[in-house]
């Protein structure tokens, strides 16, 4: 027979014993519960993460592709990131682009792309628009969403010229543009846009004295940029509070009297810094350009010393012939691919040698001749 | 008794943990034959993912060839004219695409232009004269002795149009655009 005393021992025993297995089920269980739930935390951050790499991956075959089919518009369906923002911008002629927040992004160094800085939109348009300096440099590809709003003021011709030419037969396509007077620039209202760019075609509305239309000031500063026309320069300016903050001048190098490639860009750039970026790109690759241009005017040359005729002097001859002009076109690009500034790239000497350009070809058009482009 | 008593706890915890040992081996290689699953899969999604990038860029270098402006014919107001190459600026392409700029375009690939019709042979009636082919772009996979190292080659061809103008008017001629793609 047990002793009383041997008896409680046993029973206390197995109550420390039942107690014990409670805790080690409870830790157990807790240490198990928390295994799986890191272990599906991780899982969500490696799939966010996935699908940013994913994206943006597809994003750059997208905008490879949209941009080698030329003045083509292309709808992207974005509805599935809608929640998130893309992000764009452009540092020592590097565009980076990807999902904000997120590890995903891709970098196209030598592609020129113009969007604004940030989009969030179930919808990208893209439109692939040739370059021209005065032969075709490289395509210029133009990213908005319908949700970027862009108000055109003054300059009816120009502001008539840019809605035709962005208009397109699939709604899915149409950039969202409203022509306002310059009297109603106080009536300009964010009508529940992402983005809101106002245009100023005449240099007269957008400036850092003036202040923003009161339909403007809910919006983020980020969300409400500007541009000014004047001269052969484009101002940038962003929302700072309630009025304008200035970025900066830069100069827009074309010559083409109509559909004006370098400020359609410009209207759709974010930031001067996009603009500029993505311009000093585009004259890298035109200096590039010009040394197939000088190589084949070479040829040309040698081909017409034998039978000169009317040809050989449009080529040849004189400060402006094309061989001239080429060269010097070729060392200002050069010059202005490696450092937009006023000191080293004349923008000016860019414009009239390319214009001289064109008009030696078109001689050599009329002439008969074999043309250089 | 007391010792038989023993005898049959020793004996039941014995077989305790035998039981143990046994779920032990069983869960240690249901989990090895698990990562080893999981390790044959991503390895096969793996190459999937690599053949499907290496794809798509050889597509993607063929398209930025046949629209390269340092390489297309133009129609007077520098529009250019679809899958066609100007043979003069063909002369000069060599020597151009050797700038590193062009590195970051293509990579390591090689891009030549044949052009295929007329024979230049049977239109000289020169059995001695070659096929005219230009070297447009050179830059094998090698490491730093100069090896070949790559695995693969993906070649891509694409029929042009080539505008040659050397005889004083236009002429167009039929060529292949060949662009091959190290791996």
């Amino acid at each position: 027979m047990r002793s009383k005393r041997a008896e409680r021992d046993w029973k206390r025993r197995g109550q420390v014993s039942v107690t014990f297995n409670w805790i080690y089920i409870l830790v157990a269980g807790a240490v198990i519960l928390l295994f799986f739930v890191g272990i599906i935390f991780k899982q969500k951050a490696s799939a966010e993460q996935q699908l940013s790499i994913e994206v943006v991956d597809i994003l750059e075959s997208i905008f490879s592709g949209a941009q080698a089919s030329e003045k083509t518009k292309t709808p992207i369906d974005t509805s599935g990131l809608a929640d998130y923002t893309l992000y764009f911008k452009c540092e020592d002629k590097v565009t980076t682009y990807g999902i904000k927040d997120s590890s995903g992004s891709a970098e196209a160094p030598l592609a020129p792309i113009f969007s604004p800085t940030e989009l969030q939109t179930p919808r990208l348009i893209l439109w692939s628009l040739p370059y021209r300096l005065p032969y075709k440099i490289t395509d210029f590809l133009l990213i908005t969403s319908p949700n970027t709003k862009y108000f055109l003021i003054g300059d009816i011709k120009f502001a008539n010229e840019f809605i035709n030419a962005s208009d397109d037969p699939d709604p899915r396509n149409k950039i969202n543009i409203e022509y306002v007077l310059a009297g109603d620039y106080a009536g300009i209202d964010a009508e529940g846009n992402y983005n809101v760019r106002v245009v100023d075609l005449d240099g007269s509305v957008v400036d850092a004295s003036n202040p923003l239309p009161p339909g403007l000031l809910q919006m983020e500063d980020l969300r409400v940029t500007g541009v000014s026309f004047r001269g052969n320069n484009v101002f940038f300016f962003h929302k700072k509070g309630s009025n304008w903050e200035a970025e900066g001048p830069v100069p827009i190098v074309s010559v083409d009297p109509v559909r004006d490639v370098a400020k359609y860009a410009s209207i759709i750039a974010g930031s001067k810094q996009i603009y500029e970026c993505n311009m000093q790109k585009a004259f890298e690759r035109a200096s590039l350009v010009t040394r197939a241009y000088i190589g084949k005017t070479e040829s040309l040359v040698s081909q017409y010393q034998d039978d000169p005729g009317a040809c050989l002097p449009f080529l040849q001859e004189g400060d402006k012939s094309a061989m001239t002009r080429i060269g010097l076109l070729q060392g200002g690009l050069a010059r202005c691919g490696n450092e937009l500034t006023y000191q080293l790239c004349s923008h000016d000497d860019l414009r009239n040698y390319a214009k001289d350009i064109q008009t030696r070809n078109e001689q050599l058009r009329t002439g008969a001749c074999r043309t250089l482009y | 008794m007391k010792k038989n008593k023993k005898m049959g706890r020793d004996r039941k915890a014995q077989i305790q943990m035998t039981e143990t040992v046994a779920i032990l081996f069983i869960f240690f290689v249901l989990l090895t034959f698990g990562i080893v699953f999981y390790y044959q899969f991503q390895k096969s999604s793996l190459q999937n993912k690599q053949e499907e990038i290496f794809q798509r860029q050889a597509i993607e270098k063929t398209t930025q060839v046949l629209f390269l402006p340092e390489l297309s014919c133009t129609k007077g107001e520098g529009e250019s004219e679809d899958f066609c190459f100007d043979i003069l600026k063909l002369n000069q392409a060599e020597e151009l695409l050797k700038i590193d700029y062009y590195y970051q375009i293509f990579g390591f690939a090689t891009i030549t232009v044949e052009q295929v019709f007329p024979d230049e042979q049977d239109f000289s009636g020169d059995e001695s004269s070659s096929p005219k082919i230009w070297p447009v772009y050179d830059r094998e996979k090698k490491d730093a002795e100069g090896n070949v190292i790559w695995e693969r080659k993906e070649e891509t061809r694409f029929v042009v149009t080539l505008k040659d103008e050397s005889q004083g008017k236009a002429e167009y001629k039929v060529g292949v655009v060949t662009v091959g793609v190290y791996q």
